[in-house]
């Protein structure tokens, strides 16, 4: 029942997206009504007052002491003086603060990774059967824009609960494969059924600039020709466009246009009614995202955007709204103290976290996104940007209402109002505390248990130090031999082989992909830290891929790092 | 490793210099002196995140005292020059500026040339300058990927580098649309382009193009073509199918207002470049080494009808340099660099003067981030090998080029009307004690040698209160450092002249960007 009102619905927003809220509110409370009586759910309320808790209604709106109560999923009711029903479950909330449920602005959470590539041992033959088989699928490349987040979306999982465990109660994900990447979903982060966690869907169709392509041929192979693609295939679309509607029109004696689901995916976009997500953190990408929005008259959304706040007045003038990532530049952790680094990467780090305050100042409208961050480091990032002049209830916006409404659902996500889907984060302490944990959380009014912190793993010692000289050694020994890997890259995982040898005082060592082998060079082991350069052909041009790997026992994890194509995580160890 | 990073640091010491102290420090080059207090420089930031000034520039500059090589109409001792609104106003001795606050450079003992200009450049290209994956990428385009922040860009400003022609790689018969800019680092750049330039495209014959197709040594698979009869069959093949589209759209054109049913061809982009060569609306530069695919490509052209613009290395130009001209076709060379490979090998230090002899206009080029620094040098040296004489050879990097890229209406010489270009020499451009001292694009000044020296202090200074800021913000565990080393990249990185002359092992690296 529910579910058949639910896809019901979703199939009427496509058409008339204005009506989806009233809509989705009648029938989903008219569902819950039916499945939820209070008989049946004995062990599990339906209503929930959290009181006398400090209630951030929304920003720079505060009820210091106040009650808030929910009933099958929506907020009822919220206030000073409120009564609570008798058959709420009271959560005493004194000494606590209650927010809206944070949105991150852009995440792949619930996408399934892409099916794996051909794995296998570094001979030439598996290495030209994995080309062929990256050209035979040059959606790995080109992404499909048909391609819905809603129906890719697997519920649960480790990072979906490890996204609430610091309050985030909804999502905007997308597919992350291929240029054009797909349309994103918003979803709340709970529930057993796909269908039941999205918000809205579609919401955006995203768009970006790397292939993520890992090794294999096949056009566009450099950023120049990605730019060139994203360009035909909208010109294309524009011609399909033309060819349907005649065809519509006149349709004797005039050709029959072939269907083409990717090309009539886009029309929405062309039409300006569905925004372009593109993924751009320089302002070098933002100014192509632009400049390509400007030429097909789309209506863009900025998602990255780390480096936005260089373009902050351009943003401000063409009314283009950011998703901002806090995913700052970060001092390699490997590092030793006294590296010596260029000015130009300390600027950016001593800059980039000030780019939100800069944002905000220009007036230009933005959420967060995490990027890569972990959930912890999320928050704490957004904290540094305020550290860094954001205000708070800037802050505060991005995070719940600017997310909401930039995703078209600000009537019922984004503040803690009566009639709101009760998604509510309790945290033991203002959100601008650094020590701040979450005590409750409320996702579509239902209560979600908590992941326990993961311990915080051990920091590595730096190399170079006197005092690690035998645990290095020991370390060092432990690096040494022939590991197995797994590379997750987009197309799935690959499997590698590394090589570390010690040849008198010098390292050496080799890495075996499907795609053929490399030397490695200027290799470091220290202090359970390995890293290393290759130089990777692929399409004739030769990468400089870094390694990065903590040793841990006899396993390792770290990532790949391929400049202007991306950072590839693998986990692996090292067989008896 | 750790020598490495120093050198990157000071060159971007060097870099950064720029940005900060144009907004903190007056400017105080000694030789500049502006007449009234009121008149500062227009300076422009270099590097990084700060938008360019909007302070009001002096409109007018004036420079004295100088020897002004012209590279049109010779050299003028003790001679000034009166830009106004970033154009030369008059060029000649003893000239007054009218505006009261113009800023004023006496050049006593300095040489004043025109602005260099590089007719075969892949600078501030960000990611690969070869769309590798096709033979024929005239749909992709240099001025998609051009990155204002390239550190390059102010070395080669400290070269007297002014304009540069940015070609796509010469991986495929037919690359990508190449962008004639202006280096006016710290612009938007959006600015940098030279509107009225003539759009152009970079074509690739021999070696290059036809070994291009490896996807590895142990892949047999290959893309077409793999001889330099298919690279001919190539170029040929896309021309016949840019007519038909070109019959396509005049088809549509011409029955549009009467036919309701007309809807416009799918519109190709790389259909649509190739299409502008044939109507005369786009350039062709060509990559090529041999006299025979030379006069190949010449022939193509007359078959097929295009104009080839000008014959990039063009080592064995002197050889068929009667015919080039007779193409009216430029040739834009090195000085003295060959023998990187087999097609290089018949090359003489000669070439440059023997096609300047012959009527080929010609220029001397880079095609390198560290040649482009000292293209004067490279000039010189047409004057020891084949006798060309002063003005000849300051030509070959300023008017020639100029003249190639379809830009000397407004730059090239220093002439009146003309943009206020200019680099200006400690001694005689041609002196190996030459160093440039400032370099000036449409009457702003966009390197200064002094200012840079003068402001490597601050920029140490703040690098030093950056990195205690970190330290202290990482003691508070305000400053998360999760992830493994990410690699600072090296300012380009992978240079084609090291590869070429084999200080990079060739395994690692199998197509040349260039040459």
């Amino acid at each position: 029942m529910a579910n058949f009102s639910l896809s019901l619905v979703r199939r009427i927003t496509t058409r008339r997206p204005w009506r989806f809220a009233a809509l989705f509110l009648a029938l989903t409370a008219l569902a819950l009504a039916f499945l939820h009586t209070p008989t049946a759910q004995l062990d599990s309320p339906y209503a929930y007052a959290i009181k006398d808790a400090q209630i951030i209604v929304s920003a720079g709106k505060i009820i210091r002491k106040g009650t808030v109560v929910i009933r099958n999923g929506f907020i009822t009711d919220v206030g000073e003086n409120i009564k609570i029903p008798a058959d709420a479950r009271i959560i005493e909330g004194a000494g606590t603060f209650v927010y809206a449920g944070f949105i991150d602005g852009y995440t792949n959470l619930g996408i399934p990774a892409a099916p794996p590539q051909t794995p296998g041992s570094a001979s030439g033959g598996n290495r030209q059967a994995a080309i062929a088989a990256a050209q035979a699928q040059p959606d790995a490349t080109h992404g499909d824009p048909s391609e819905a987040a809603a129906e890719q979306i697997k519920p649960g999982g480790a990072s979906v609960e490890e996204e609430r465990s610091v309050g985030v109660t909804t999502a905007l994900t997308s597919s992350k494969q291929g240029i054009f990447a797909g349309q994103s979903a918003l979803i709340n982060l709970a529930g057993d059924e796909a269908a039941k966690l999205v918000v809205r869907a579609p919401v955006s169709l995203t768009v970006q600039f790397s292939t993520g392509r890992f090794f294999g041929g096949g056009y566009p192979g450099s950023l120049m020709g990605t730019v060139a693609f994203i360009r035909q295939t909208f010109y294309d679309a524009i011609h399909y466009r033309d060819e349907v509607e005649r065809y519509n029109k006149t349709k004797r004696g005039v050709p029959r246009p072939e269907s083409d689901k990717k090309l009539a995916a886009l029309q929405p976009a062309l039409r300006g009614e569905m925004p372009v997500f593109f993924i751009a953190n320089s302002d070098n990408d933002i100014r192509r995202a632009l400049q390509i929005a400007d030429e097909f008259k789309l209506k863009p959304i900025i998602g990255g955007a780390l480096y936005g706040y260089r373009l902050a007045a351009t943003l401000k003038a063409k009314n283009i709204p950011v998703v901002l990532s806090v995913d700052f530049p970060q001092r390699p952790s490997d590092w030793p103290e006294d590296e010596e680094e260029p000015l130009r990467v300390l600027r950016a780090r001593a800059e980039t976290p000030k780019g939100a305050a800069l944002l905000a100042q220009a007036g230009v409208k933005f959420a967060f996104t995490s990027g890569s961050l972990r959930p912890a480091d999320f928050l704490n990032n957004i904290r540094r940007a305020v550290e860094n002049g954001l205000s708070k209830d800037d802050a505060l916006k991005a995070l719940t209402s600017n997310a909401a409404e930039l995703f078209g659902v600000g009537e019922q996500l984004g503040t803690i109002e009566t009639g709101k889907i009760a998604n509510l984060v309790v945290l033991s302490d203002e959100l601008w505390a650094r020590d701040a944990t979450v005590k409750h959380l409320f996702i579509d009014g239902n209560p979600i248990e908590l992941k326990k912190e993961p311990p915080t793993p051990p920091r590595t010692g730096k190399p170079g130090q006197g005092a690690q000289g035998t645990k290095d050694a020991a370390a060092e020994i432990n690096a040494l031999g022939e590991w197995e890997l797994v590379v997750k890259s987009p197309q799935g995982d690959m499997a590698v082989k590394l090589l570390l040898q010690k040849d008198g005082n010098n390292f050496s060592g080799a890495l075996h992909t499907p795609l053929g082998d490399a030397a490695l060079r200027d290799i470091s082991i220290s202090g359970g830290q390995v890293r290393a350069i290759a130089s990777i052909n692929i399409d004739g041009q030769a990468i400089e891929a870094t390694l990065s790997g903590t040793i841990a026992g006899n396993s390792m994890h770290g990532t790949i790092l391929l400049p202007q194509i991306g950072a590839f995580d693998f986990t692996g160890s090292k067989p008896k | 490793m750790k020598k490495v990073d120093a050198i990157i640091s000071i060159a971007l010491a060097l870099l950064l210099s720029f940005a900060t102290s144009a907004q903190s420090l007056p400017h105080t080059a000694t030789q500049v002196t502006p007449k009234s207090n009121a008149a500062i420089l227009k300076q422009p930031l270099a590097a990084s995140a700060a938008p360019p000034t909007n302070a009001p520039a002096a409109k007018e500059l004036l420079i004295t005292n100088a020897t002004i090589l012209t590279a049109s109409h010779g050299t003028i001792k003790n001679g000034s020059i009166l830009v106004r609104d970033g154009k030369i106003a008059a060029v000649g001795a003893n000239l007054k500026a009218t505006d009261a606050n113009a800023v004023v450079i006496d050049a006593t003992g300095k040489f004043i040339t025109p602005g260099i200009i590089d007719c075969h450049s892949h600078t501030a290209v960000e990611g690969a300058i070869n769309e590798g994956s096709l033979s024929v990428t005239s749909m992709v385009r240099i001025q998609d990927v051009l990155d204002p922040y390239a550190v390059n860009v102010y070395r080669e400003l400290a070269g007297g580098l002014v304009t540069c022609n940015i070609l796509h790689g010469s991986a495929n018969s037919i690359g990508g649309q190449n962008a004639v800019v202006k280096l006016k680092k710290g612009k938007p750049v959006e600015e940098w382009f030279i509107q009225d330039a003539m759009p152009g495209i970079k074509f690739a014959l021999g070696e290059n193009p036809k070994r291009s197709n490896n996807l590895g040594a142990n892949v047999t698979q290959r893309r077409y073509p793999a001889t330099r009869m298919g690279v001919e069959e190539t170029i040929r093949e896309a021309f016949i199918k840019a007519k038909d589209y070109m019959r396509e759209w005049q088809e549509y054109e011409a029955k549009k207002a009467n036919d309701p049913q007309a809807i416009a061809p799918r519109r190709d982009l790389q259909l649509d470049a190739l299409v502008e060569i044939l109507q005369g609306k786009r350039y062709v530069h060509s990559h090529c080494y041999r006299e025979d695919e030379i006069l190949m490509l010449l022939e193509l052209g007359d078959e097929v009808g295009f104009h080839v613009q000008t014959l990039q290395h063009v080592l064995e130009g002197y050889k068929v340099a009667k015919e080039i001209a007779a193409h009216q076709t430029g040739g834009s060379t090195f000085a003295d660099w060959w023998a990187y490979k087999l097609e290089a090998y018949d090359a003489i230090p000669y070439n440059a003067a023997l096609m300047t002899q012959r009527g080929v206009i010609t220029s001397i080029n880079s095609d390198s981030d560290e040649h482009a620094r000292r293209l004067y040098l490279e000039a010189a040296k047409t004057m020891k090998y084949g006798g060309l004489t002063e003005e000849q050879a300051l030509r070959q990097v300023t008017l020639n080029p100029a003249i190639q890229l379809g830009i000397d209406k407004r730059t090239g010489s220093i002439e009146v009307g003309k943009d206020a270009d200019f680099a200006i020499f400690s001694a005689h451009p041609f002196s190996v004690y030459t160093m440039v001292e400032m370099t000036i694009i449409e009457g702003e000044v966009y390197f200064d040698r002094k200012q840079d020296l003068e402001r490597r202090v601050a920029l140490k200074k703040e690098k030093e209160e950056l990195m205690k800021k970190e330290r202290e913000m990482r003691q508070k565990g305000h400053m998360p450092t999760g992830r493994p080393a990410q690699p600072q990249p090296l300012p380009g990185a992978i240079d084609e002249e090291l590869l070429d002359h084999g200080h990079i092992k060739p395994e690692t690296q199998e197509v040349r960007n260039d040459q």
